[in-house]
């Protein structure tokens, strides 16, 4: 192999390497040496990122035209067993076209000018969330329209009365404040009063909420299979124009699955799972701010680095409903703190155990739907009451030196006693904070 | 249709021009036509398809900003094309504070080769289009699940039933045919 041909062989190699994503600091200074000097390495390096830019391009028009075929198709074999209609097949084949060429467009600018209304914010995300698309931070508000896509995790929206967690992997898009298209995937509400007649749509069925907590999982191969906790949804059956062929009430502790494909809908067991991984990763967390992110499951451990967390903290739902059966007493951040037999108290642990390569010490906030009675930062404390509010598979640090230092580490509660702020230090040995915060549940 | 929750679209700026409807529907016909070209230009600084579109959603974001300075009768696209030239290198930048990147003086000079043979990539874009026609239909859709903005590598593993490992070699060799079919057509020898 001649030597141009083998430097060129390289060059390509390394953009390869650039846009998967797979270059370390090596390659790359490599990639640098070999642009700066070699004129004829720049020209192949160019060519082949602008050759991956091109077939991205070109993924993109091809899509576009194949989904405009694909429908186009079945909207030609609807017209043949219905030939009376033909005027009307032919426009609404004309329509589609517009819709996808419209859709295309829009992906091709990539962004949109004619802001859509604001929906509500993202609460919060598990510290696993992957999602395609751009970056998504705590507080950003959703507007209609929106599309999320996640490989992973569970990604929680707040609405007006309605709080809304995407199980990944799934898709699913906010056509407005009180409708969600669920185009493949899981999703959990829990709705308010307020929230009453939020809708999930999946391709063959419409769920009305009717004021309860319920989820919802579609895919192409089974259906859409709704789950009742507390509370009635109406599920609706649809045909393929749209409208309903059956419709009936799923109530508390229920289940139902709709398949359009055999227009078949009935009831089945319910399965608790979706709830109690929403649970697992939020319990009564309203809102999270900042850098501050939960878990989807339940860690292994919890010792001094077990759970390293660079540049952010974990809080992490514990035992959900602990019934005191006799008084207590606790030291809490601000003193002596007295509950009575008979609270019910919801747990859970912050967690910061950051490594050589933090580079801040971060701030967070997280908003509980009750009222926060008591906030134990004392080693002593924490270790106390590992048995009574932490998890039961999970192994807890033993050490004194997971308290918090309260010289270093900052902790404020607001005055409604529903938020509660952090700023964790970085400084000793043994770098691992943490701090348990009990909840009152059900006041 | 996939809507990523952009910076642009959230921006504060966007909000408060809403009213000048001309001004952005004048802004939205130039940035249509050159909205591809940008980006090809975020691209080849940047590296890869997650930076280029954080670099083009700012890029967007300072073109709407600076519209009124844009020179009215002059190239839109050379325009938009210096300004994501400029944010992509600024975001790379940043990104090597952290953990690494491509210098200064490489940019540039990916810079310069990029804007000085815009005919030859307009070309090679064309021929690449009928090396792709050549595939057959599932290289071509397996191509395009990959390049797809809405399948990530471990998604069209997946869907196939294999490893990531296994897709990549895939790509691979498809790369390889196509870069080969793009060479020959261009006169060149392949490997060159």
């Amino acid at each position: 192999m001649k030597e141009e041909s083998r430097s060129s062989e390289e060059i390509r190699r390394l953009a390869d390497k650039m846009f998967d994503l797979h270059i370390d600091a090596a390659s790359l200074e490599r990639l640098d040496q070999l642009i700066s000097n070699d004129l004829s390495s720049l020209q192949t390096y160019v060519e082949r990122i602008s050759f991956h830019g091109d077939l991205m391009k070109q993924s993109t028009e091809r899509s576009a035209v194949r989904q405009a075929e694909m429908a186009m198709g079945r909207i030609l074999h609807v017209k043949s067993s219905r030939e009376k209609r033909q005027t009307w097949i032919f426009r609404i084949a004309t329509a589609v076209c517009c819709v996808l060429l419209g859709i295309f467009i829009e992906r091709m600018a990539q962004f949109r000018f004619a802001l859509p209304a604001k929906i509500g914010t993202v609460a919060s995300m598990t510290s696993d969330l992957q999602k395609s698309g751009g970056a998504l931070e705590l507080g950003h508000v959703v507007r209609a329209g929106s599309q999320f896509e996640l490989q992973e995790g569970i990604l929680s929206l707040q609405l007006p009365g309605v709080s809304v967690n995407l199980i990944g992997p799934v898709t699913a898009r906010m056509v407005d404040h009180k409708t969600l298209d669920l185009i493949r995937g899981s999703m959990h509400a829990t709705v308010q009063k307020e929230g009453e007649g939020f809708t999930v749509k999946t391709p063959g069925s419409t769920i009305v909420d009717l004021g309860t907590e319920f989820s919802v999982e579609y895919q192409p191969e089974t259906g859409t299979a709704v789950n009742v906790l507390r509370g009635r949804v109406q599920a609706s059956l649809l045909d393929r124009a749209g409208a309903a062929i059956k419709m009936f009430d799923v109530t508390s502790r229920r289940a139902a699955l709709l398949d359009e494909r055999s227009s078949r809908a009935h009831e089945v067991n319910f399965s608790a799972t979706k709830f109690e991984e929403v649970i697992r990763a939020k319990g009564t967390i309203r809102s999270i701010d900042g850098s501050l992110r939960t878990l989807t499951r339940p860690p292994e451990s919890l010792k001094a680095e077990a759970q390293i967390t660079t540049n952010h903290m974990l809080v992490i739902p514990e035992q959900q409903n602990v019934l005191l059966t006799e008084d207590v007493h606790f030291q809490s951040l601000h003193g002596p703190v007295h509950l009575k037999a008979g609270t019910r108290l919801a747990s859970y642990l912050v967690h910061y155990d950051p490594d050589e390569w933090t580079t801040f010490a971060p701030r967070g906030a997280v908003t509980f739907d009750g009222r926060i009675a008591a906030v134990l930062v004392e080693g002593q404390q924490l270790n106390r009451t590992d048995a009574m509010f932490g998890l039961p598979d999970t192994v807890y640090e033993q050490g004194k030196f997971r308290e918090l230092e309260l010289g270093e580490d900052e902790i404020q509660i607001s005055d409604d006693r529903q938020t509660i702020s952090f700023y964790f230090g970085v400084s000793g040995q043994k770098a691992i904070d943490q701090a348990r915060v009990l909840v009152v549940r059900d006041e | 249709m996939r809507v990523t929750m952009s910076r642009f679209a959230t921006s504060p700026f966007v909000g408060d021009l809403s009213d000048d409807s001309t001004r952005q529907a004048r802004f939205i016909r130039c940035l249509a036509s050159a909205y591809a070209e940008a980006y090809a230009s975020a691209l080849v600084i940047v590296g890869n398809r997650n930076d280029a579109d954080d670099a083009i959603q700012e890029a967007c974001v300072v073109m709407w900003e600076k519209f009124d300075e844009f020179e009215q009768g002059t190239s839109f696209q050379k325009w938009a094309c210096s300004i994501a030239f400029l944010v992509a290198k600024n975001f790379v930048r940043k990104k090597r504070r952290r953990s690494f990147g491509l210098s200064d003086y490489a940019m540039s000079r990916i810079e310069r080769t990029r804007t000085g043979a815009e005919e030859l990539f307009e070309l090679r874009q064309e021929l690449l289009y009928d090396c792709v026609e050549k595939l057959s239909e599932r290289d071509r859709r397996f191509l395009d699940d990959c390049y797809s903005s809405s399948h990530t590598i471990a998604d069209v593993a997946r869907s196939n039933n294999t490893n990531v490992e296994t897709v990549y070699t895939r790509l691979k060799r498809l790369r390889s045919r196509l870069s080969e079919c793009l060479q020959r057509t261009l006169g060149r020898e392949p490997g060159t």
